[in-house]
């Protein structure tokens, strides 16, 4: 029989399955490979879940295990080449008026420049600029300094903006 | 750019400076043009990055692994995920219809329903309402979806604040608002009134620019003249901070 727990937990899990997802997307650039990697974290989570200290952020125990998967695909994926869905990120509806049409290119632009990063630095924009994460709780999922995640994420928001303004997107 | 440089306006930008930090950075940022228009070019990129995964409703496979995952794991078959991946496919043409739409009506019913704030997910900005509001200048439409956009059109100081008219074209007809930032609050939606069309090019308000629902919260508020692009410029970059 299923304990308050576990039935809380899963309620957590529910609640928190959108932004899970959407850092999934932002990791694997495909709506495809967002979508199993969330299952494989949901159910990785679910198998472990004693392993979590009640007390402790849920969510970010969970974005750790959606990291670490997905680094073990590329590791992976290394041998046999990986495909990058950039299109998947670019379909922004909007078809009227030269501005809508503007802001659709940044977008695409933007998410473009995004999937040409590092993993390392793409996580941390998908954790810091995207989901709103501070920069303690950043170093704290990704397991590195806190320095490390401050330069970081300038050097990726530099290469960010040279890719954008390099193709003529974000003016 | 320095290193250093880089570092602060990311710091400044995610909101990790003590007071003092800000204080003098935005002091010095006052004084370097070359600065802030760094900034505002990073700033741009990750409103843009926001507004580009902005949450989408989760496939309902998804949720149900989540209560039946032992079933799963035993290969019951209680969720077929190659069936959702299929749905999905055929869904794909609207998924932006749903992230937007989806967004901008429950941010929309929920001001407009309980009067609360318009940062639904307690993080930074990450819904299209908000971004248009506190990130795009007058003028500028943000993509909604087919034919959806938002289109902040005036920005007033306020005593404690700021408030922004906006204008909302959609399937169900234009809508004309008013959302205000006082204190330390975030954007919150204060009034949502029907447009009416004005024979071709473009809407205008009900009663005209001087809608009486607006001028008794301006009253309230201790609303002053509305900004000029250049200072409208400036208080973004400041993200509304006086």
């Amino acid at each position: 029989m299923e304990t308050e727990r576990l039935r809380q937990v899963r309620d957590d899990i529910v609640a928190f399955l959108p932004r899970l997802r959407r850092f999934c997307l932002t990791l694997t650039h495909s709506s495809d490979g967002g979508d199993d990697l969330t299952q494989a974290t949901v159910l990785r989570a679910l198998d472990r879940i004693e392993q979590w200290e009640a007390g402790t952020r849920l969510d970010s125990w969970m974005y750790r295990i959606a990291r670490n998967i997905h680094i073990d695909g590329i590791r992976s994926a290394q041998t046999r080449g990986v495909t990058v869905d950039i299109d998947a990120l670019a379909d922004v509806s909007g078809d009227d008026g030269r501005q809508v049409v503007e802001s659709r290119s940044d977008l695409a632009a933007a998410s473009e420049a995004l999937a040409r990063l590092p993993e390392e630095q793409r996580s941390l924009i998908a954790l810091v600029v995207i989901d709103g994460r501070s920069y303690r709780e950043a170093a704290e999922i990704l397991e590195i300094p806190i320095g490390t995640v401050m330069s970081r994420i300038a050097r990726a928001r530099a290469a960010i903006a040279t890719h954008v303004n390099h193709a003529g997107g974000l003016a | 750019m320095s290193d250093d440089r880089s570092l602060d306006v990311a710091r400044w930008l995610d909101g990790e400076m003590t007071p003092d930090e800000v204080a003098a950075f935005e002091a010095e940022m006052d004084g370097d043009p070359a600065l802030r228009a760094q900034i505002e070019d990073w700033q741009g990129n990750d409103a843009a990055l926001r507004a580009a995964f902005a949450e989408q409703p989760v496939p309902d496979a998804l949720v149900a692994l989540v209560d039946n995952h032992q079933a799963f794991k035993r290969n019951e078959n209680v969720v077929d995920l190659a069936a959702a991946k299929v749905e999905r496919e055929a869904r794909k043409p609207r998924q932006m219809d749903w992230r937007w739409v989806g967004a901008i009506a429950a941010s929309l019913v929920v001001a407009v329903g309980i009067g609360t704030q318009l940062d639904l997910a307690g993080s930074r900005n990450i819904d299209p309402v908000t971004i248009a509001l506190a990130e795009t200048p007058s003028g500028v439409s943000v993509a909604m979806a087919k034919g959806d956009q938002l289109t902040p059109t005036l920005t007033v100081p306020v005593r404690d604040g700021y408030c922004r008219e906006f204008r909302l074209e959609g399937p169900s007809g234009p809508r004309d608002g008013l959302a205000c930032q006082t204190g330390k609050d975030g954007w919150q939606v204060k009034r949502i009134e029907p447009g009416v069309q004005s024979g071709g090019d473009g809407y205008q308000q009900v009663g005209g620019a001087d809608h009486p629902a607006f001028d008794a919260i301006y009253r309230d508020l201790g609303a002053s003249d509305p900004l000029d692009p250049a200072s409208e410029k400036a208080a973004i970059t400041k993200r509304w901070k006086k």
